[in-house]
């Protein structure tokens, strides 16, 4: 394998110019490895070296971050690395940040690839989620040489084009990205082996890491409901007989409105459920027991809520995903904003 | 339970099992088959692991069960009175299924559609399906013009698992080739008391779960032994693609065999827990799941393993469950599959609870199989898949593993994992 060529991106404490009472220190390009760039080049051996330094002060990165991008990208252009590493900046906020939107800039740019390393709580871990690679490494720079190694057994495969291994294997953070691996192993041993480290205490390493939902509160009642504008919205799959959006029985990201101005209630057929996840003999039958128009006509009829807002809002939630829908939630939301609508109703199968 | 594993099958004069080899006088089946006249026409046709072969239709498959001895029969409450099974001798005609593929004439809607089960016996789907490893009787039925789809699926099932049995009882009077004994012996007390937790579907008709010859209904969760499962006492009717788990693995859940194998050795399998998902509303979800976990904590259970059958509505039963346990200080393990698709960073659940910090994963469906024409379809050439698209089955199919049948099983046992990137 031919030698990678590395640019390396330092803040000024890491070249040794000084704390915080340099964070003002300006970009510099270093023809020479320095600082944790040694170890860096050491580790590389005969695998490649670190062919640049670039350095900056913190607080110069944000002053000044798009003039740096500019001559960084020239620099780049000139001695067109294989590969910059930014950092690692472990538990360092400012400079964690700098590596990511460094990182982002070279990577959109096609420049030449890029990896860093930080620690878990580093804010720059949030901006560099999904577009730029970063290594996981403890809190400060006792974990110069393990977050080194890291960052070069990555790195190597990256420049070959090598694919990674997963994400708690390689030691870099999830890009929220999943994929399905074939083991040796099938699911029941893993289930019983990880409930017995469970069960005795012992430490264990779930297979799949949750993400935590939004929460969402429940709005104010509605406080005058003879004012109100009551609309609804559905996820029960429920179109026109010749379904015009094309919504399909799951996973879908379509959704439609459809209205039933001047209809007293809603009579078989005008309406049918393409959703596959439940029985939908009886909404076809009689659409008002998803789309409960009749009832609220009713109220409207004796004045108890303001009027009915005459289109309402369908989609099918049959196995949707999350962002899906709520992007439709979204667009929902601006759609019935727009028409004045105060109250939603959603039934749900 | 006498095991005959079969190495071989083939038509012949006469149905005899010998050796391994099992013949088949396919017009003497073809006889038990229409005994009732319940059928248009059957036909069998053979189809083994590695053959050029697609299997379209497929409702169930069986491994061939049959009672020598013992308080009840197999399949009981279908084949005979239903009478506690578990006990006694069981012989089984190991490694093969008897596999039924069928439609139906009468309309479908909603959930209540029979959705497509393919089979590859070789290429690159086989490994998302169940069975494309088990040697292959096929039942091929043509339903009755004027039947209803409950009646046709109900004969389909009926005959099925009779043929099954019936084949399973040619060995009733020669020595199997291996013996195992499965028994919840009492073993050494410190060990960890460990159930499992079997959540299977139950929703309406082309959505079934059978216990003892009767759909799960409303009924509460229950306590089971692993052995009345061995024997049949449990029988699939879910027609859902890649969900669905086939009478052959209720007989044969892999965790039932795990825990069985490590019974005294680093735990003590105290029993299991069978319950029924896509209960009705959320109180009686919040019921059925409380109801798991007081039944476990009788069982002084330490420990959960859970697996389930369903999708989105499903997957909230199971997942108060395992909080349930959890509340209970027992640990649980859930096995789920993730929605999210392959490669993308969609939310992988559809629900879940905080006290969920011990998950088993098999995997998202969704990653795209290229499957190559087969020299042979058993079944429709003409099938559609899930969303109504139509496909030919002689030709190649560019379909997604999920259109596989029992994919979520196949995942499981062929050792498939999500895992972040």
């Amino acid at each position: 394998m031919k030698e990678i060529r590395i640019v390396h991106f330092l803040n000024q404490f890491f070249v040794g110019s000084g704390g915080e009472e340099m964070a003002d220190e300006p970009l510099n390009f270093h023809e020479e490895e320095i600082g944790p760039g040694v170890l860096l080049n050491k580790i590389l051996g005969s695998n490649g070296k670190v062919v640049g330094t670039i350095s900056c002060g913190d607080n110069y990165f944000f002053k000044n971050e798009n003039s740096i991008f500019e001559k960084i990208n020239e620099y780049l252009q000139e001695i067109s690395p294989d590969l910059l590493v930014a950092g690692p900046a472990f538990n360092a906020g400012r400079y964690g940040l700098a590596c990511a939107n460094l990182c982002k800039e070279i990577s959109e740019k096609n420049l030449c690839k890029v990896i860093t390393g930080m620690y878990e709580e580093n804010p720059g871990v949030d901006v560099a989620k999904g577009s730029v690679l970063t290594v996981q490494t403890g809190p400060s720079a006792g974990d110069m040489e393990s977050a080194l190694d890291t960052i070069v057994k990555i790195s190597l495969k990256l420049v070959s084009g090598e694919k990674l291994n997963s994400a708690q294997e390689e030691g870099y953070f999830p890009s929220g990205v999943r994929y399905n691996i074939q083991l040796d192993t099938p699911a029941s041993p893993r289930a019983v082996d990880l409930l017995m480290k469970k069960v005795k205490g012992d430490p264990f390493v779930s297979e799949l890491i949750v993400p935590v939902l939004d929460k969402v509160e429940p709005p104010e009642p509605i406080s005058d409901l003879k004012k109100a504008v009551i609309a609804i919205a559905s996820e029960g799959g429920m179109v026109p007989p010749d379904n015009p959006h094309k919504i399909p029985g799951s996973r879908t990201n379509k959704w439609g409105m459809y209205s039933f101005s001047g209809k007293k209630e809603l009579e078989q057929d005008s309406f049918i459920s393409i959703h596959g996840g439940f029985n939908t003999v009886f909404v076809n039958e009689d659409p008002d027991r998803i789309i409960p128009l009749d009832a609220l006509r009713v109220f409207e009829g004796r004045g108890e809520i303001g009027k009915v807002y005459e289109d309402f809002l369908s989609t099918c939630g049959n196995g949707g995903a999350f962002g899906h829908m709520q992007e439709i939630g979204q667009a929902w939301a601006d759609e019935l904003k727009k028409g004045g609508v105060t109250g939603v109703i959603l039934p749900a199968t | 339970m006498g095991l005959f594993p079969v190495e071989n099958i083939v038509e012949g004069d006469d149905t005899s099992f010998s050796d391994g080899l099992l013949t088949v006088n396919f017009s003497q089946l073809r006889e038990i088959a229409m005994e009732e006249g319940k059928f248009e026409d059957v036909s069998f046709h053979i189809a083994l692991p590695g053959d050029s072969i697609r299997i379209t239709n497929v409702l169930d498959a069986v491994e061939p069960i049959h009672k020598i001895s013992g308080n009840s029969c197999e399949f009981p409450g279908f084949l005979g009175p239903a009478r506690t099974t578990g006990d006694g001798v069981t012989h089984k005609l190991s490694g093969m299924c008897v596999l039924s593929s069928t439609y139906f004439l009468g309309p479908q809607t909603g959930i209540m559609t029979c959705r497509e089960g393919i089979i590859d016996m070789s290429g690159p789907g086989a490994k998302f399906c169940t069975n494309s490893d088990t040697l292959n009787l096929v039942i091929r039925f043509i339903p009755l013009s004027d039947s209803t789809n409950i009646e046709h699926d109900d004969a389909v099932r009926l005959v099925t698992l009779r043929i099954s049995s019936w084949l399973a009882s040619l060995t009733k009077d020669i020595s199997p080739k291996e013996t195992k004994v499965f028994e919840l012996t009492d073993v050494d007390p410190t060990l960890p008391k460990v159930v499992y937790v079997d959540q299977v579907m139950h929703q309406a008709p082309m959505v079934q779960t059978f216990m003892y010859g009767k759909d799960l209904g409303d009924s509460l969760p229950t306590l089971i032994h692993p052995n009345e499962m061995f024997d049949g006492a449990v029988v699939g009717g879910n027609y859902k693609t890649s969900q669905k788990v086939p009478t052959y693995l209720h007989c044969n859940k892999p965790l039932i065999h795990e825990l069985y194998g490590r019974h005294g050795v680093d735990l003590n399998f105290v029993g299991m827990i069978l319950t029924r998902g896509h209960r009705d509303n959320q109180a009686l979800k919040e019921r059925s799941a409380q109801y798991v976990a007081k039944l476990a904590k009788i069982l002084h259970a330490d420990g959960a393993v859970l697996s389930f059958e369903g999708g989105g509505n499903s997957s909230v039963d199971y997942w108060l469950t395992v909080q349930a346990l959890e509340q209970k200080d027992i640990s649980a393990v859930p096995i789920i599959y993730e929605v999210g698709r392959p490669g993308t960073d969609e939310f992988p659940l559809v629900y879940h609870v905080p006290e969920a910090n011990s998950i088993v994963s098999k995997g998202a469906n969704g990653d795209k199989v290229d499957a190559p024409a087969m020299e042979k379809v058993i079944g429709s050439k003409k099938i559609f898949l899930y969303g109504g698209q139509e496909f030919d089955a002689c030709g190649n199919l560019k379909i997604t593993n999920s259109d596989y049948y029992a994919t979520e099983w196949a995942l499981d046992i062929n050792g498939f994992v999500g895992k972040d990137f």
